[in-house]
């Protein structure tokens, strides 16, 4: 397996071959990050696809400290490839407006197969994940921004051009409508037991 | 069914991390193409599209208008010969 600081410097000088094992080392955890945001599979693989695209043209952008180790490197560069593709998704839902999507999630674009995890535990994140789509999209990307990413309230304001207030009442009101969801969920878990 | 109660926001955080979501179509063809500064056809087509569409009403506004003046002709024509 390539060390990932060969790979780094390798799609830093532009080489195919690194920038496609750095692809392929990450495309599923970028796809996991895009997806939260958009609720099509579809394009949320475009986006993915866009972000990469970003990323292999502005690899020069990406710092890493000389004395680092490979694990923190890593850290480093999922982070960054994060923020990428985090800033790919509120484009892409600008683009649309944030209107409000209509339809379920199909059922074949999860993988319940994952030897890591038990199934039971992997069906809950899936639930977990399809509450937060169910959020209209304003609401849905605070709380992405907020709570799983990590983003202070001034900076989703500056990113989403909105007020620092309008940002804590989207998250409040995220919030609210993820606990009735769950709620909900774990009373229709009970009713099948 | 793991306790979704006390913390929710950590469990939310997990699952973020660890859902199961299939890795989709690799699109490492298109990402080389573009990184390599080759254009994407796509907005090309859109263009001839955009034209095709142009060209297409201004033909049946064409059509409708000679259409209009043979028919005006031919009632005036009609109107004359009754006369």
């Amino acid at each position: 397996m390539e060390n990932i600081i060969h790979i780094i410097n390798g799609c830093i000088n532009k080489e195919p071959k690194y920038q496609r094992l750095l692809y392929d080392r990450y495309r599923g955890f970028a796809s996991k990050v895009v997806f939260r945001y958009i609720y099509r599979y579809e394009k949320a693989i475009d986006v993915v696809t866009d972000g990469f695209v970003k990323a292999f043209n502005h690899f020069d952008q990406f710092k890493k400290r000389k004395d680092d180790n490979d694990e923190d490197v890593e850290k480093l560069l999922m982070g960054w490839l994060k923020r990428i593709m985090v800033n790919c998704s509120i484009d892409e839902l600008r683009r649309s407006s944030m209107l409000p999507e209509i339809g379920g999630i199909p059922e074949d674009v999860w993988d319940i197969t994952d030897r890591n995890y038990n199934a039971d535990q992997l069906l809950l994140y899936k639930d977990l994940v399809t509450l937060i789509k169910e959020l209209p999209p304003n609401y849905r990307i605070v709380f992405n921004l907020y709570v799983l990413d990590g983003y202070a309230h001034a900076q989703i304001a500056d990113m989403l051009k909105i007020s620092i207030s309008t940002s804590r009442s989207s998250l409040s009101r995220a919030r609210a409508f993820l606990q009735t969801l769950v709620k909900k969920m774990e009373e229709e878990k009970l009713c099948r037991i | 069914m793991p306790d979704i109660g006390p913390d929710i926001e950590d469990l939310f955080r997990r699952a973020s991390k660890d859902y199961p979501l299939k890795q989709g179509e690799d699109k490492w063809s298109e990402i080389a193409s573009k990184i390599n500064g080759q254009p994407i056809t796509q907005p090309a087509i859109k263009q001839q599209s955009g034209y095709k569409k142009y060209f297409s009403i201004l033909l049946f506004l064409l059509l409708f208008l000679s259409l209009d003046l043979f028919f005006s002709f031919l009632f005036r024509f009609l109107i004359k010969l009754r006369v």
